[in-house]
C-alpha cells in the first residue's frame, strides 16, 4: 500500500485522540517509513513492515488515555436544549423521599413527566437542591462534566441507547445515577474506539452546592469548574485525565490511572489528594491543609499557593530528582511521590 | 521474558543509546534491534513516556529536505541509567541468592 494512504487509514482509526496527539503520532510513523525507503527498502515493504493498520490503531488506543477534551459547543448545546425545555423528565416535590427509577422509556410512579422527548435517548433528571445530600455517578465509558449552575435544581443529563441502562434514584438524600452496559465480556469497546464519540453525561449543580458529590467511571474525562463551596468531593476513572478549575471544598479525592490530573485555582479546607500512576500532575494555585500528590512515571510541577514555611514536606522519589527538600515544623502538610519521575514544585505567596 | 521486566529494560536500552548519540526514531529501532526486540508501535510510547518523565527532550532537524525528530537525553536520563546499575547488582545478589538456595534443594 502506499504509505499515504496507510498514514490517512491510521489518522481515521485514531480520531478520538486529541489533534496534536495525533498528529505526533503521525509524523512518527511518516518519518520511520521514510528513513526505512532512504535505506533502501520499498515502499510497500517500509508499510508492510509496520502491519495491519487497523492492529496498528488499536494498539495506540490502548496505550493512549488521552482522549479529546470535551467538546464545549456541544455542551452549550446541551444546556440551551435544556433550556429551552427539549426534556425535562423528572420532578421531585420537595421534602418527598422518592425513588424514581429510569429504564429506557419507562417512567417510575413517583415522578411526573412534563415534557416530550424530542432528541431520541436523551434524558434528563431534575431534582432540587434540598434535601439532597449526596450525588453519586458509577458509569462506564462516560465523560462527566460537572457544571455549577444559577439554579437551585441538581440536573444529571445522559443519553441512553439500545446498549444501556440507566438508574436514577433518590435514597436517603442521595441521589445515584448508575450507567451499565449490556456489552459486558465483550471487546466491542476497545474495537470502537476511533468510531464513536463517548457519550457524556453533564451534571449541572447550584453554584453553591455545600454537600457532596461522588464520581466513579471508567476510561472517561471528568471535568469540574466553578464551585465555592463543596464539602467532599471524590473523583474517580482509570484511563482518562481529571480535570478542575476553581473549585473550593473540603475535601477533595482524585484519582486515575494512566492519565493526567490538571488543577487550576483549586482550595480544600482539610485535605486535597490526588493519584494517577502513568500521568503528570499539574498544579496551578493549589492550596489545602494537608496535600498530597503521587504518581509513579510522571512529573508532578506547578504551584502551591502559600509560604514553603507554612508546610511539614515529604517528598519520595527513586529513580529521579526533586526541587523540594523534606521538612518539619509547618503548620499545613505536602507530601509528594513519584517512582520515575521529577517533582517540580514552586510556592506562591 | 516477562513483560514487565522487558519493558523496564527497554526504557533503559533506549536511554542508553541516546546516550550515545542524539538519535531518532529509525536509528534506535536498528540500534536497540541488535539487543532486543522492539517494533515502531513499542518505541513510540517509551519515547513518550521518557520525554514526558523529563529523562528526553527532543528537537527537529532537517534532513534530506524534511524534518527529522531528534531525541537527547537529559540529565534525568543519566541519572536513570546510573539507577538501572545500581538495581542490576541488587538484582546479581538476588539472583545468586536464588541460585544458592534452589541448588541445595536440587
Amino acid at each position: 500500500m502506499n504509505s499515504e494512504l496507510y498514514l490517512k487509514r491510521l489518522r481515521r482509526r485514531i480520531k478520538s485522540l486529541p489533534d496534536n496527539e495525533r498528529n505526533t503520532i503521525i509524523d512518527f510513523y511518516r518519518e520511520i517509513i521514510q528513513d526505512k525507503i532512504e535505506s533502501g527498502v520499498s515502499e510497500a515493504q517500509a508499510v508492510a513492515e509496520l502491519g495491519d493498520v487497523n492492529l496498528l490503531a488499536q494498539k495506540i488506543l490502548m496505550e493512549n488515555p488521552n482522549r479529546k477534551p470535551v467538546n464545549v459547543g456541544k455542551i452549550v448545546g446541551i444546556v440551551l436544549a435544556s433550556v429551552f425545555g427539549v426534556v425535562f423528565v423528572a420532578m421531585f416535590t420537595v421534602g418527598i423521599l422518592g425513588i424514581a427509577t429510569f429504564q429506557g422509556n419507562k417512567v417510575a410512579n413517583s415522578v411526573t413527566a412534563s415534557a416530550q422527548e424530542i432528541t431520541a435517548g436523551n434524558k434528563v433528571f431534575t431534582s432540587p437542591e434540598a434535601g439532597i445530600s449526596s450525588i453519586r455517578i458509577e458509569a462506564e465509558n462516560k465523560e462527566i462534566t460537572v457544571i455549577a449552575a444559577d439554579s437551585d435544581d441538581i440536573k444529571l443529563s445522559y443519553t441512553e441507547d439500545k446498549d444501556e441502562d440507566y438508574s436514577v434514584t433518590n435514597e436517603n438524600g442521595t441521589v445515584t445515577l448508575v450507567n451499565q452496559s449490556h456489552l459486558h465480556g465483550s471487546f466491542s469497546f476497545n474495537f470502537d474506539w476511533g468510531n464513536h464519540d463517548i457519550a457524556k453525561i453533564v451534571v449541572y449543580v447550584p453554584k453553591n452546592y455545600a454537600k457532596n458529590l461522588s464520581i466513579s467511571t471508567t476510561n472517561s474525562v471528568i471535568q469540574i469548574s466553578d464551585f465555592s463551596e463543596f464539602g467532599d468531593l471524590s473523583c474517580k476513572t482509570t484511563n482518562s485525565v481529571i480535570k478542575m478549575e476553581k473549585v473550593d471544598a473540603k475535601n477533595i479525592t482524585m484519582e486515575t490511572q494512566n492519565a493526567a490530573i490538571t488543577l487550576k485555582n483549586i482550595a480544600a479546607g482539610n485535605q486535597l489528594s490526588a493519584e494517577t500512576q502513568n500521568g503528570k500532575i499539574s498544579l496551578d494555585h493549589i492550596s489545602a491543609q494537608e496535600i498530597s500528590l503521587k504518581t509513579q512515571n510522571a512529573i508532578i510541577s506547578g504551584t502551591i499557593d502559600g509560604a514553603q514555611s507554612d508546610y511539614t514536606i515529604e517528598t519520595h522519589t527513586t529513580n529521579a530528582i526533586s526541587n523540594l527538600h523534606d521538612r518539619s515544623g509547618g503548620s499545613k502538610k505536602l507530601t509528594a511521590s513519584t517512582t520515575n519521575a521529577i517533582i517540580n514544585l514552586d510556592f506562591y505567596n | 521474558m516477562d513483560i514487565q521486566i522487558k519493558k523496564g529494560l527497554l526504557d533503559v536500552c533506549v536511554l542508553a543509546v541516546i546516550n550515545k548519540k542524539d538519535s531518532y526514531g529509525y536509528q534506535i529501532i536498528k540500534d536497540v534491534s541488535i539487543c532486543i526486540e522492539i517494533s515502531e508501535s513499542t518505541l513510540y510510547p517509551i519515547l513518550k513516556r521518557l520525554e514526558a518523565g523529563g529523562c528526553l527532550s527532543t528537537y527537529s532537524m532537517e534532513h534530506n529536505g524534511r524534518l527529522r525528530k531528534y531525541y537527547r537525553i537529559t540529565a534525568l536520563g543519566k541519572h536513570r541509567i546510573n539507577d538501572f546499575f545500581e538495581e542490576w547488582n541488587e538484582l546479581e545478589r538476588i539472583n545468586k541468592f536464588i541460585m544458592q538456595e534452589a541448588n541445595q534443594s536440587l
